[in-house]
């Protein structure tokens, strides 16, 4: 039955599948890893991590598209005038009011410009990761040398209220509707010829590999293990002069930062931002069964849980709506409850992962003289 | 203009409501030592039970309070045993049965939802956003009902609000029921063999083990009271306010924030904290709103989720121990000063 299934689907299809597929996979490690440095490693248990991806996202939202408007405003307004008249009075508000003329507008001028709209990008993928190191800095202030409990608490409180403020603002990123972001590889299209997908997948790919890389270094190197020495005990460390807190605040900013960046380059590949999708199922819950799947703390579980699951997820999303017409219900809620339920068993069966964290050995202080 | 009484009365059913949970909350929190994050979501079970008796069922509005504490407070137990005694069984870390009761929220709130649209699709009722202030009783009878619910129109939630020449029925039975509870709690916990049990448990579970208190069974009965509490809130809470089946992470934050204001530690400041709180969001958005009407946007009401969360950012900064805390250091330096005086 399967089988008919994928036949069905036209081979264009396939090939749109398995690129989503991929992107989303990289964004997810991202997201993963990140989280795997604060948890896994340092055992914060951020279950507000959904914040720092929405802040990459509401400075991808923000800043490259306002910057252009405003370059380039003279040509946009010549274009959209008589589409959005709101433009000659109030150009402030036209930006949100008048998004996607603007949007295509813009497009259609950067197109010329590779090398402005490169640095551009560059540029907010910097800024993206500076406000997601500065939201992590700002969320360790009152939480971190909280309780684990209170912690994490104070952790989620503080991700409700990003998303409060980013649903209702609208001047940030369009409040409940969104705002869309300008295609900053769009010059690839005329000079290289390649298409939108390809774009977007050369993005996600260098930013993907190119942080995981810088990560496993820092993860690999001395400072790895004086995150786990802080897992393993606050009171050891402290007694051999590890400065905990200041560690712990470290691994919100690196991690807070990461997410960040995926919430960027997420945006960028879809094109918008529309605060209401950056939802804690989607962006802490997902991520946490993720990293307990793969395990905590193991170098590759975060990448073995990201791809299994989201896999798994893509899969389902496109047979899901065969299901809506049988059940009174959305098809939603049954995935809500398999989440529930996988963190349940997962908790219970295999709580270290399936790729539990191996234990690290030194030269010299692992291995016992020969006799 | 705003009506001030109307806004104080708001803030006075919203915070007695919140008290329940907050409450619930802090017992389970002390005796199994793991905040309940699902006591919210608990709740909301209790909401949902309140539209199925008054308007699926049409039966009398009350009998829900009733069923909602047995239903909730069977859930509580189920919970307890199902997920976080098996964990703890198992030799789960703290951390993981904090998360079980997260995975624990995330089931309840998707299997409202399913129930939610399974009312809509099959019923045609709306199961999101529904208000059932018309379904409660009315105490004092000088006006007609429906004339009361044309009067004024209340400035946060933009629903009706019937004047005070009426009295509806869960202003008074909120407060009554909660003074109840407490009453049951303090007799419960310092006049019974089983309080004091309890009590053994909050201050050392491993010792209270060694001279032969049943812990699990002190959980259990923790679980089932706070379950049940936290159904009858859930049950008042369509009475009079805009409910949705997410209402429970809403309120979480509310529960929370009191929690950490008042002190972990104490039944009693946690109600304190909850009503100032309470009225610290409702009058400050109403006076807030009346100086800047819209931010971004949108009215600024909206954002009148964020004012617990930075009580809760100011508490954890400034008073990390709560108001229990502050009074016992207080009570603490009163003692040492008689003492030395002796001395």
């Amino acid at each position: 039955m399967i089988q008919d299934l994928v036949l069905q689907l036209p081979l264009e299809g396939v090939i749109n599948f398995i690129v989503n597929l991929v992107f989303f996979v990289a964004v997810y490690i991202l997201v993963a890893t990140a989280l795997n440095i604060q948890y896994g490693y340092t055992g914060i248990p951020n279950f507000g991590l959904a914040f720092g991806v929405a802040v990459g996202a509401y400075v991808a939202g923000y800043f490259p598209g306002r910057l252009l408007y405003s370059m380039y405003f003279e040509e946009v307004k010549a274009k959209v005038e008589v589409m959005c008249p709101t433009i000659l009075e109030n150009p402030d508000q036209a930006y949100i009011r008048c998004n996607i003329f603007v949007r295509n507008a813009l497009n259609e001028i950067i197109k010329a410009e590779p090398g402005l709209s490169t640095a551009l990008l560059i540029l907010t993928l910097v800024i993206a990761i500076g406000a997601g190191a500065l939201m992590g800095l700002l969320a360790s202030i009152p939480a971190i040398r909280l309780r684990v409990d209170f912690l994490m608490m104070s952790l989620i409180a503080i991700a409700e209220g990003v998303r409060i403020i980013g649903e209702n603002y609208e001047p940030l990123a369009g409040g409940t509707l969104g705002v869309t972001v300008p295609a900053l590889l769009g010059w690839m299209e005329p000079i290289l010829g390649f298409p939108r997908i390809v774009q977007s997948f050369i993005l996600v790919m260098s930013a993907t590999v190119m942080t995981m890389a810088l990560i496993y270094l820092m993860l690999r190197s001395p400072y790895g293990r004086l995150l786990k020495a802080v897992r393993e005990s606050e009171d050891a460390a402290l007694a051999v002069g590890i400065d905990v807190n200041r560690v712990k605040i470290e691994a919100m900013i690196i991690g807070t930062a990461v997410a960040a960046l995926a919430g960027a380059i997420y945006s960028f590949y879809l094109g918008n931002v529309v605060p209401t999708s950056y939802t804690r199922y989607d962006w802490t819950f997902w991520p946490w069964l993720m990293l307990l799947l793969g395990g905590r703390g193991s170098e590759i579980g975060a990448i073995v849980g990201a791809t299994g699951i989201m896999t798994l997820r893509r899969v389902i999303s496109v047979y899901k709506h065969s299901f809506s017409g049988l059940l009174p219900f959305d098809v939603i809620w049954l995935e809500r409850i398999a989440l529930g339920v996988a963190f349940l068993v997962i908790m219970i069966f295999k709580p270290y992962g399936l790729f539990p964290e191996k234990p690290f050995r030194l030269k010299g202080v692992h291995e016992l003289p020969r006799e | 203009m705003v009506a001030w009484g109307a806004v104080a009365v708001q803030a006075f059913i919203y915070s007695t409501l919140i008290a329940f949970l907050t409450m619930g909350f802090n017992l389970t929190y002390q005796t199994a030592r793991i905040p309940n994050w699902a006591h919210g979501t608990f709740a909301a079970v209790g909401v949902f039970m309140t539209l199925w008796v008054t308007r699926v069922w049409e039966m009398p509005t009350y009998y829900s309070v009733i069923l909602s504490f047995i239903v909730v407070a069977l859930i509580g137990v189920a919970v307890y045993l199902g997920v976080i005694y098996t964990l703890k069984r198992a030799g789960a870390p703290e951390i993981l049965l904090l998360i079980s009761t997260i995975a624990v929220d995330i089931i309840l709130i998707a299997v409202l939802n399913i129930q939610a649209d399974y009312i809509q699709e099959v019923h045609k009722l709306n199961s999101r956003g529904f208000l059932l202030r018309e379904e409660d009783i009315v105490i004092g009878f000088n006006l007609d009902q429906e004339i009361a619910l044309q009067e004024g129109v209340d400035i946060l939630l933009n629903v009706p609000l019937i004047p005070p020449s009426t009295v509806p029925g869960v202003l008074l039975v909120a407060p009554t029921l909660l003074l109840g509870f407490t009453l049951f709690f303090l007799f419960l916990l310092y006049k019974t063999k089983f309080g004091m049990a309890m009590r053994a448990t909050v201050e050392n579970p491993d010792l209270a083990e060694v001279v032969g208190v049943n812990v699990d069974m002190v959980n259990l009965v923790s679980w089932f009271l706070t379950g049940g509490m936290a159904g009858v809130a859930g049950a008042l809470l369509p009475l009079w306010f805009r409910s949705y089946p997410a209402i429970g992470s809403l309120i979480i934050i509310n529960v929370f924030a009191a929690s950490i204001l008042g002190g972990v530690r104490s039944l009693s400041m946690a109600i304190v904290a909850t009503y100032i709180i309470g009225y610290v969001e409702i009058m400050g958005t109403a006076w807030i709103s009346t100086i800047i009407p819209e931010i971004g946007g949108v009215s600024t009401a909206s954002y009148r989720p964020l004012i617990p969360l930075l009580l809760l950012i100011f508490a954890l900064m400034f008073i990390p121990e709560g108001i229990y805390g502050l009074l016992e250091k207080y009570r603490e330096r009163k003692i040492k000063a008689r003492t030395e005086g002796i001395v």
